[in-house]
């Protein structure tokens, strides 16, 4: 990460100093093209001023009357230009070095120019005057002289010359005039040496004075005039503009040049950065498509090339009703024991594409590989004939089919577990299929509610939590029932019932609890709890009761041997007790129940069957127990009064025991009728509601 | 009605493009505050090394700009002789150079000069700033027009800018120039007189002299002196002797005597000089009295800010 933004970096400095280099360049260019004209604008300024000024001098020399003022302005103009042109910012930089001394020089020739000017006003001014009054004093003199005096008539003559002289020659640029002018100053000076009239002395001297001024002022000012006028700077500005526009030109160029050089680096970077960005692009793919490689490994098994048990996760929440059908390989570790991991892997693999050509016409169905030996079938449920349908036919398919593999040939079964409208799809679906691995007979298992699911697992352990907290504060107690003997009507003996009395007082029989007690192994403490308490009333009130005992209590030695120990500590006692066994499917161990019988009867404890004659009755093994009473079981018993076929069974155990000496005891009686029949049939004892409820008290 | 008269003024530019002599400007800009300090220092006689001296001394603001003493020529401190007379400071902005000879380019240069003539104020530079650095005020102000402490280029720069608001408009003459009014036979006798006798080849433009280097004794030669400030005293060329600047005829009857050394006491002494040393002739009574009539209409109102520093 770090290196991309470096390498970004790099590639973002140097586009950008191209871009700067360029706006640079176009910035230095456009002010190259600014100075340049604005330069030329000066200079074309102080040649137009410079123009106007000669023009001005030409007007001052003509006209009689002339502002001076209007030379002066023009002066100080020009010297402002030649400042502001001087102060130029390309000569700041020392550009354009030799066009800067040029235009000093012509600074220079102009400040040189200048006092030509000031001596051309100061020379024009008496010229100007002294040509009027050489006028008028030839006009005055016409008065002062007498045109009679031959003198006073060459005086006026040569006056007349003189005014002519000048006035022809004036615009000339001959100056050979000047000598005649010279010569007639000094022909004056010799008349009036001899004129003796003041007045007439004064007119010529005066004449001379201006002839004077005339003859010394003229060629300064015909000399500065013509400086003045021919003096190159106009020409010489206008080859420095010239030099100075293709120094410009130059720059110009160089600055093009660079710039398009600039350019060039930058179309360069970009390309760079183009590359750059292509080839990061396609790393950026390579990525990409090793990400998706790596994503698909963690959700696919790789020997079947199904989805696995994570993507199955990921799976089902995209499905809106799941129903999931799990498919379970029977005996599978058989299969790799027998033939090998290997030949197992190619039964997986070939088991996966069975299962997915079978789930090809289910809806959105996908087969995942959901365990070492399990297969899934995740799909929409359609409804549940038609799930049935499909797990019967997925049955048949590969239970009754053959399959051929590496040259043997295998027999394959599965189970199968099915479960819909359930959050825990797969737990249930498990659950299911434990179920149908308990059978020897179903294959297939759809999950009911009433397994022992979560929820039933939180009630029970509810139930358990009641029960040993019950236990702890001796709320399990016994309840008695009495056994009467049906001809006296007297109780002849009490059956402990056990009860769990909740702290609210509510009474609870041991169907809510005896249960969980089973799987929590508490059955032997409440066996003990009620034998103990059952002795305990035996000792207070002299009667005689009957105690449920389970057969795990028997078998188990360690259990067993507790009761013996009670019964030991309560021997004078234990001819009262008898012990009630259940017959059942769980009465496999004859063996360890003698036992126990035989141990018990050593302290005269006598020995119930307990439902008798509701299941497989073994009367041989029975017979052998040395048994005291039977308990014919309720369902025989409650409508005795009605079912024929009830009384016949009850009729025959009653033969039965009468040969063997064994008392019968009829449970369940709940009416008059029902202890009418027994009677009738001979029926010595009865228990039931009819006769009395279970009660805490005797 | 500032429009209006921009406008008048431009037409009458126009119209009288043709006279050789041009009305003053009303209105010229400088910076007040600037000026202000400027007066200060020319009327400060504390600037002159006898501590009676200042700029006021010889260029006397009720005396038309010049020096009100009868002396020809003015004097500076403990009563030294100084070699000329004192020019009018009064539209002294419009020339083209400054002092008899031309000396200075411009008026900040012309106000070091009496500064350090020895026999007009008699100061260096550091005791100008001396004496000015001690001055809380003057600190002040300097401080606040040029950031610095009192310098004495920035002394002049202060009295230049106060000399460029001495300007005098609206004498009569401008008036007539501008088309405002008509002039009298007699004034009108004058200026034509000013005209044809040939005054107004070297006497032309908007000060009326001011603009070029003339020679005084074109004719009939004038008296010459080592000590005269003509242009000879700077380029020491024989053609420059008794060369001055034209002075200025703008206000001429307030500034009496007149001429670089003060020799002509009165105007019309003054005319007669000219006319003989200059023209060659003599002016006649009536001559000099249209020439009198004339020079009157060219006395201009006083300077404006002469009022408003006053008030």
């Amino acid at each position: 990460m770090k290196n991309l933004i470096l390498k970004s970096f790099i590639v973002v400095f140097f586009a950008f100093v191209g871009v700067f280099g360029v706006l640079n360049q176009k910035s230095k260019m456009l002010y190259e093209i600014k100075q340049t004209s604005y330069f030329s604008m000066q200079l074309q300024l102080i040649n137009n001023h410079i123009s106007k000024l000669k023009n001005d001098i030409f007007r001052d020399k003509f006209y009689l009357y002339f502002d001076n003022d209007i030379i002066n302005k023009e002066i100080k103009k020009i010297d402002m230009l030649f400042n502001i042109a001087l102060s130029g910012k390309d000569f700041k930089k020392n550009q354009h070095k030799d066009i800067f001394f040029a235009l000093k020089n012509e600074k220079k020739r102009f400040e040189k120019l200048k006092s030509s000017i000031y001596e051309f006003l100061r020379y024009n001014a008496p010229i100007k005057n002294s040509s009027m009054y050489l006028s008028r004093i030839l006009e005055k003199s016409f008065d002062t002289f007498n045109m009679n005096n031959k003198k006073d008539r060459d005086t006026i003559l040569l006056f007349s010359k003189s005014e002519d002289s000048i006035f022809f020659n004036i615009n000339t640029s001959n100056n050979t005039f000047m000598k005649n002018i010279l010569n007639y100053n000094k022909k004056l000076y010799q008349l009036s040496k001899n004129i003796k009239d003041s007045k007439k002395r004064e007119l010529i001297e005066v004449f001379r004075a201006n002839l004077g001024v005339f003859t010394k002022s003229f060629p300064i000012l015909q000399k500065d005039l013509n400086t003045i006028l021919t003096l190159p700077i106009e020409n010489n500005i206008k080859k420095i503009l010239n030099r100075y526009i293709q120094e410009s030109l130059k720059e110009q160029e160089k600055i093009g040049k660079i710039s398009n050089f600039i350019l060039i680096l930058y179309l360069l970077s970009i390309t760079v950065i183009l590359f750059f960005i292509f080839y990061t692009e396609k790393e950026n793919l390579k990525l990409k498509k090793i990400s998706k490689k790596l994503y698909l490994s963690t959700i696919t098994d790789k020997l079947t090339g199904l989805s696995n048990r994570t993507c199955y996760k990921k799976d089902k929440k995209t499905f809106k009703n799941p129903s999931l059908i799990l498919i379970n390989i029977n005996d599978f570790k058989d299969i790799n024991n027998l033939y090998g991991t290997d030949f197992g892997d190619k039964v997986l693999q070939i088991l996966s594409k069975k299962i997915d050509s079978l789930s090809k016409d289910m809806k959105s169905a996908k087969v995942y590989r959901v365990g070492t030996d399990d297969f899934g079938i995740l799909s929409e449920f359609q409804g549940k004939n038609k799930l049935i349908k499909k797990v019967l036919q997925i049955l048949h398919e590969i239970n009754n089919t053959i399959f051929e593999i590496d040259n043997h040939s295998i027999d394959i079964s599965i189970s199968i577990g099915v479960s819909y409208n359930q959050p825990k799809l797969l737990e249930c679906a498990d659950i299911a299929l434990k179920k149908v691995k308990l059978s020897y007979t179903t294959m297939y298992q759809i999950y009911k509610d009433d397994f022992n699911t979560a929820k039933n697992l939180e009630k029970n352990l509810e139930i358990l939590s009641r029960l040993k907290k019950a236990l702890l504060e001796h709320r399990v107690i016994p309840y008695f029932q009495p056994i009467v003997n049906l001809n006296s009507g007297k109780i002849v003996k009490y059956e402990a019932l056990v009860r769990l009395i909740k702290k609210d007082g509510e009474v609870l029989s041991p169907f809510y609890f005896l249960d969980i007690a089973k799987k929590a192994k508490l059955i032997s403490k409440i066996t003990e709890i009620i034998l103990l308490a059952s002795l305990k009333k035996i000792r207070e009130e002299s009667v005689y009761i009957s105690v449920n005992i389970p057969n795990s209590n028997m078998t188990d030695i360690k259990i067993r041997d507790k009761i013996i120990n009670i019964l030991e500590l309560n021997k004078d006692i234990t001819n009262h007790l008898t012990f009630e066994l259940l017959e059942s499917e769980e009465m496999m161990s004859y063996k360890q129940i003698s036992e126990f019988i035989t141990l018990v009867k050593k302290y005269n404890c006598k020995i119930s069957i307990d439902d008798f004659g509701s299941g497989y009755s073994n009367f041989e093994e029975l017979l052998r127990l040395n048994i005291d009473t039977l308990k014919i079981d309720g369902t025989l018993i409650k409508n005795i009064d009605k079912d024929k076929t009830s009384q016949i069974i009850t009729k025959t155990i009653l033969e039965f025991t009468k040969k063997t000496d064994i008392e019968l005891i009829a449970e369940f009686v709940h009416s008059k009728e029902v202890a009418q029949k027994l009677q009738e049939i001979g029926i010595k004892f009865a228990q039931g509601y009819y006769f009395g409820k279970p009660a805490p008290n005797i | 009605m500032k429009n209006i008269l921009i406008i008048l003024f431009f037409i009458t530019v126009f119209i009288f493009a043709g006279e050789p002599i041009k009305p003053i400007t009303l209105h010229l800009k400088y910076n007040y505050q600037k000026a202000k300090l400027g007066y200060m220092l020319f009327m400060d006689p504390n600037l002159s090394s006898s501590g009676k001296v200042s700029c006021a001394t010889c260029h006397d603001l009720n005396h038309g700009g010049a020096d009100p003493r009868k002396t020809a020529v003015s004097a500076g401190v403990n009563g030294q002789k100084g070699s000329s007379n004192a020019p009018t400071v009064f539209n002294s902005y419009f020339g083209f150079r400054q002092f008899w000879n031309g000396r200075a380019k411009n008026l900040d240069t012309q106000a070091g000069g009496p500064l350090h003539n020895p026999v007009e104020m008699g100061m260096d530079n550091q005791k100008i700033q001396k004496y000015l650095r001690n001055n809380k005020f003057y600190v002040k102000e300097f401080k606040a027009i040029y950031h610095e402490k009192p310098t004495a280029k920035d002394v002049a720069n202060a009295i230049a800018e106060f000399e460029k608001a001495l300007f005098t408009p609206n004498c009569k003459f401008d008036k007539y120039l501008r088309g405002e009014i008509k002039l009298s036979k007699e004034e009108k006798k004058g200026y034509e007189l000013f005209k044809t006798l040939g005054c107004i080849t070297c006497h032309n433009g908007v000060d009326i002299g001011d603009n070029s280097y003339q020679k005084m004794g074109v004719i009939h030669p004038y008296k010459w002196g080592k000590n005269t400030p003509d242009r000879y005293a700077i380029t020491h060329k024989k053609s420059d002797k008794n060369v001055f600047k034209v002075p200025t005829l703008r206000n001429i009857l307030l500034t009496a005597p007149y001429f670089h050394d003060g020799s002509a006491k009165d105007i019309k002494e003054a005319l007669n000089s000219m006319a003989y040393h200059n023209l060659g002739l003599k002016l006649t009574h009536s001559e000099i009295k249209a020439l009198i009539a004339f020079f009157k209409t060219l006395t201009g109102q006083k300077p404006a800010i002469l009022k408003r520093l006053s008030r």
